[in-house]
């Protein structure tokens, strides 16, 4: 361990999610007192590096940006990379760390591509990412961007579409994508901790993969808008125009054109929400955009990391896969665990175990 | 030459102090004394005079001054302008050479100072100047002169680099896409995606905690049913057939209710574990297996399928643990008695190996113990060899 904590000393310093102070002495190292295994349904947490071993420009940078903080909070948001750290560093430090997944963006003359690796010698997913916006972006085009200040205590649900089960190498970048975040147990997890959301699409036309990252808001329904943001948000409301404060109650406000879709989003809570939305009532489900937002298709699948033979090639034709997915299968399922589980695109909520193999 | 005596004492007298742009009330006291012109080039001077003027009242505008300063300025602007132009003619100089005005070497700083005032003027006629001043800007002249080709190839270079600059920003720029309008068409569908399945999910946590508000407490008779409920419940939010539902929605397991917190209490630690998986070297793939099972049940056709396949005899310890894991349910001791009571009746139908009998004699007894007893715990921890943290943990637990 004396020789990974030297690595670490080398490599840079990782942040302390806590409290926000680096440590760079390797002894005090350890203190990062992230738990290791999940309490409630005793599996690992999945932590993750996002790097890249090649410099990049500016905005790529920021994209790299983005994705730690969508990672949070099981990942170093403040890891530094030097220009001679190979892989092997970032393996080595990994292990003491309990790291599991590395998220690596690589800038090419032709090409951004995101490698979702899982360590130590799990496969590689390998994404050339056609068209990205930065979070700023979004940000800036959106009329109130929100983000409230404990976004990204919470890790983010996954939500998967379109993926399908018959094609393999598909199947492997679900259970991957499962399994970078950490699993919630449905009968204890506290929905005030659910406040973001991953979303895969998978566009079988044009094997495309849209990833958009939202943030969830609920708020009741049925009230008025003015009623709302009055508890909300205590805004003291105008009432000079107005005769008696029942008028300010019960005046019918304009329905918002985003009402219609509210009847579909509609969930009753069981327990109170903040303020806001109590328990047993109705409340609609919100979703605003936050977060880098990808186009990515899947173009390689290594069966080591980084390494090992090809699973999987796009450029490939189609005999020369099947084939070597055949051969590579029990390679594909190591560490991962999840493979003939489920049989469409699901939750990563929660890694049952136990229906592997 | 009076007037021209009269300039070039206020330019010596200008050309003593440094010059500076700007320069508004300074000069004022000194061209009071120039009011008049020498009548010859006074036309001429006044169609120049009268350009710069406005120039240089632009540049000097000051509206405290203005009444005051516009006659005085005139001549300050052409003996600068003079000096200036002097500068500027290349070819010319030679013509405008006689005319200028007396000065010495202290005017190179007013020369160099106009930079900005336009060498189109080619001409003037001023009857000022020396040949000291001359022979200093035939010097500067020449120097520039070599300076203008530097110039252009400067140029020329800072338009390459640029053009270099700009193609290496749109390679690293390639592929960022900045949305101009957010919500279009495809990006709502998404999110009509991502709703649903959220909205899924908070159904499905919110049932599973509803059933669970009101009975956590009362242990005996609600936990069966909670526990019955809460599979069904949770199933049937989510769908029993998850292949035909293409949207996103997965929760965890029912398994997961009934398995314990630590790890090794749970029925899936030996076969989840990797490392411990492959005990039996060989690995079956269940790709049918519905994801609702049970994890007793789970156990139970795990170990039956492989009893089957294999005729081996399990190892006593293996056995024992099993049995514990799929009696220590997080929940109840009826609901842990229900499941050991499962847990014997499949292992009965399983009775072909015989060395299974040896072990299962005692937990015969303990499933006959149970039903006198009453509580499925304690009697296992008498006749097996039940880890006493475990006992205590479950009881502290309850």
């Amino acid at each position: 361990i004396c020789g990974s904590f030297a690595d670490i000393n080398q490599m840079g310093r990782f942040k302390n999610n806590k409290k926000g102070r680096v440590n760079v002495k390797p002894i005090a190292m350890k203190k990062n007192n992230q738990a290791n295994v999940d309490h409630v349904t005793g599996d690992k947490i999945p932590k993750s590096f996002v790097f890249s071993r090649t410099k990049l420009p500016g905005s790529v940078k920021q994209l790299q940006m983005d994705l730690r903080k969508l990672m949070l909070p099981y990942t170093a948001l403040s890891l530094k990379e030097k220009k001679r750290n190979t892989l092997r560093d970032f393996l080595n430090v990994s292990g003491p760390m309990g790291v599991t997944h590395f998220l690596m963006l690589k800038k090419t003359a032709s090409a951004l591509s995101l490698r979702v690796a899982r360590t130590p010698q799990g496969p590689t997913l390998t994404f050339k990412i056609h068209q990205y916006s930065l979070a700023s972006d979004i940000a800036q085009s959106q009329l109130r961007p929100r983000c409230p200040p404990d976004l990204f205590k919470n890790p983010p649900l996954i939500v998967l579409s379109g993926f399908g089960t018959q094609e393999l190498h598909l199947k492997l970048a679900t259970i991957m994508f499962q399994n970078i975040f950490p699993a919630i147990d449905i009968n204890t997890v506290k929905l005030s901790t659910c406040q973001r959301l991953v979303l895969l699409n998978y566009n079988k036309d044009t094997k495309l993969i849209d990833f958009r990252h939202y943030s969830i808001r609920l708020q009741p329904v049925g009230v008025s808008r003015r009623l709302r943001k009055f508890v909300e948000k205590h805004e003291v409301p105008d009432l000079r125009n107005l005769q008696d404060v029942s008028d300010f109650v019960t005046k019918a406000g304009y329905g918002s054109e985003s009402e219609g879709d509210e009847e579909a989003a509609t969930v009753t809570l069981s327990s109170d929400l903040g303020r806001v939305n109590r328990g047993s009532t109705k409340s609609a489900v919100k979703l605003q955009e936050i977060g880098p937002r990808m186009t990515m298709q899947l173009v390689k699948v290594e069966e080591g990391l980084c390494s090992g033979g090809i699973i999987f090639d796009e450029s490939e034709n189609v005999d020369e896969r099947t084939a070597k997915k055949k051969q590579n299968e029990d390679g594909d399922e190591e560490g991962s665990g999840e493979e003939g589980e489920e049989g469409s695109e699901e939750d990563g909520e929660d890694m049952d175990e136990d229906l592997e193999d | 030459m009076s007037t021209g005596d009269a300039t070039h004492t206020s330019v010596a007298e200008r050309g003593t102090r440094k010059r500076r742009v700007g320069l508004k009330n300074g000069g004022k006291s000194k061209n009071k004394k120039q009011k008049t012109r020498p009548p010859s080039s006074d036309r001429f001077k006044l169609t120049q005079k009268k350009q710069k003027l406005f120039q240089k009242r632009a540049r000097d505008y000051n509206s405290d001054d203005e009444e005051e300063d516009e006659s005085k300025k005139a001549p300050e602007v052409t003996i600068r302008e003079k000096i200036f132009s002097d500068a500027n003619m290349g070819p010319n100089y030679d013509e405008v050479e006689e005319e200028e005005d007396g000065s010495d070497k202290d005017e190179n700083s007013d020369g160099e100072d106009h930079g900005e005032i336009q060498s189109g003027i080619t001409r003037f006629a001023a009857d000022d100047g020396c040949n000291a001043f001359k022979m200093a800007f035939k010097s500067i002249m020449k120097s520039k002169g070599d300076d203008a080709l530097k110039l252009a190839e400067e140029e020329a270079e800072k338009k390459a680099k640029g053009q270099a600059r700009k193609a290496k920003y749109l390679v690293a720029e390639k592929g960022h896409v900045k949305p101009a309008n957010h919500l279009e068409s495809h990006e709502k569908v998404l999110i009509g995606v991502a709703t649903k399945g959220v909205v899924k999910l908070f159904n499905a946590v919110n049932k599973a905690q509803h059933a669970q508000k009101g009975l956590n407490a009362s242990r005996s008779k609600d936990a069966k049913v909670l526990k019955k409920r809460r599979k069904e419940a949770f199933f049937s939010e989510l769908g029993k057939t998850p292949r035909s539902d293409s949207k996103a929605q997965k929760s965890s397991n029912a398994n997961e209710e009934e398995a314990p917190a630590w790890a090794p209490l749970r029925d899936n630690y030996m076969l989840a574990n990797p490392k411990l998986k492959d005990w039996d070297k060989k690995q079956e793939t269940n790709e049918g297996d519905d994801f609702a099972a049970m994890s007793g049940d789970e156990m139970q056709k795990k170990l039956e399928s492989k009893d089957n396949n294999y005729n081996r005899t399990w190892p006593l310890w293996f056995l024992l643990l099993s049995l514990v894991k799929s009696l220590t349910v997080k929940t109840s001791f009826s609901a842990m008695r229900a499941a050991f009571y499962e847990t014997m009746r499949k292992r009965r139908a399983n009775l072909s190996v015989p060395y299974h009998c040896n072990v299962l004699e005692p937990v015969f007894q303990v499933a006959r113990d149970c039903s006198l007893y009453g509580d499925g715990i304690e009697c296992v921890q008498l006749c097996l060899f039940v880890p006493l943290e475990v006992r205590s943990r479950e009881s502290n637990r309850v």
